[in-house]
């Protein structure tokens, strides 16, 4: 155990309430639920819904397929760069996206020169609502997360997610009802994943699409985040 | 009841270390956002705040803004890439340190429930000297 370690977990046994974006406990991280005294699920962010808003219908939209996040190796890049080839093996060619900075931005950029593909370094935070709403499908296969803000932010958009089972994610594509939960990390899962979702009709996606959104006016709604939190206060006097 | 205890009461400070990332800085303004409908004063301490502030005031449209207050100690860490010595890096660290401390110092009997956000195991001594002063720790 490392210094670090060692202040989280004394902190979280000073404190009276630990708040938590993770729901389902299965999903928790192991050190708040084994030392955290009181462990309150309340913490989801809110999303400006006026701001984030479906725009455009699936069909209207230009990439079939997106990747939005930090180029890192843990948000599983390598993973989705080899599903892709094999959808374009097969004949599927879909438009691709990959946006974001990070330490594997080359082989992002060396994965646009093989495909049909759209590499973007940096889009300021403004411009984000219409990027999400020129994407159809996103895919998250991040080996740890919490409840990402892309994927809160694509969802109200109507993007439709491809997530992997960690962290908050399994929760909301549960809750929402929309999209897929891989399994398990593996460029197949990911591959299998978006081969369904390339097959299904406009109108299926669409369906999909608008559960997505429905979800985030449903939890994510700035007056939905203060009733969450107003726990806080009743229970701390 | 006395004025001042009132005012504790219906205050909660959130203290969140100044990490290099933006994105902590968006956070944070989600949270303060949120809490700013809960609690009748919200008092912010962290680093740099103020200067990220153009970038993240979309974050902050929702806020209640008259009841959030700002102490900005005008440090952050250094992100990994930049190429800054050991030493400055460990002195800018001691700075912030000493900074969430002398305003816990000062502004402790304005708020009686301190909510820990970003950087949380860098918080210890302000919160080992809250929980001694009696204060209500929440950690996010």
């Amino acid at each position: 155990m490392n210094i670090l370690d060692f202040s989280l977990i004394t902190a979280i046994k000073l404190a009276d309430v630990v708040i938590t974006e993770i729901i389902d406990p299965a999903f928790e991280d192991p050190t708040k639920l084994k030392h955290a005294r009181t462990r309150l699920p309340i913490a989801l962010r809110f999303i400006d819904i006026e701001r984030f808003k479906k725009l455009k219908t699936i069909n209207e939209r230009k990439y079939d397929i997106g990747f939005i996040g930090r180029l890192e190796p843990e948000k599983g890049l390598h993973e989705f760069i080899r599903a892709i080839r094999i959808l374009n093996a097969k004949g599927y060619n879909p438009h691709v996206l990959i946006a974001g900075g990070g330490s594997l931005i080359n082989i992002a950029e060396n994965f646009l020169n093989k495909i049909n593909a759209t590499v973007l370094s940096y889009i300021p935070h403004n411009q984000m609502p219409d990027l999400y709403n020129e994407v159809k499908i996103l895919v998250l296969p991040s080996k740890k997360e919490g409840v990402p803000t892309v994927l809160v932010e694509a969802l109200a958009c109507g993007v439709i997610p491809v997530v992997s089972k960690v962290g908050g994610m399994p929760w909301l594509i549960q809750k929402a009802n929309a999209g897929i939960m891989l399994d398990e990390l593996y460029y197949k899962s990911i591959y299998n994943a978006l081969e369904y979702l390339l097959n299904l009709k406009p109108e299926e996606l669409e369906d999909i699409s608008q559960k997505s959104r429905k979800f985030i006016e449903d939890y994510f709604a700035i007056n939905k985040a203060i009733r969450r939190y107003s726990v806080l206060r009743k229970i701390l006097i | 009841m006395p004025s001042s205890k009132f005012d504790a009461d219906n205050t909660i400070a959130i203290f969140s270390f100044p990490l290099p990332s933006l994105t902590n800085y968006s956070l944070l303004a989600n949270l303060a956002t949120i809490i700013s409908h809960i609690y009748p004063r919200v008092i912010i301490f962290t680093g740099n705040f103020i200067k990220h502030l153009p970038l993240i005031i979309d974050d902050l449209r929702l806020s209640n803004k008259k009841n959030i207050q700002i102490y900005d100690f005008k440090y952050k860490l250094f992100s990994r890439d930049n190429p800054t010595s050991l030493l400055t890096r460990f002195f800018v660290y001691i700075k912030i340190q000493a900074s969430f401390i002398v305003a816990v110092l000062k502004l402790h009997s304005k708020f009686r429930t301190a909510l820990f956000f970003i950087g949380i195991p860098h918080m210890l001594p302000s919160l080992i000297f809250l929980r001694l002063l009696g204060k209500k720790i929440i950690l996010y």
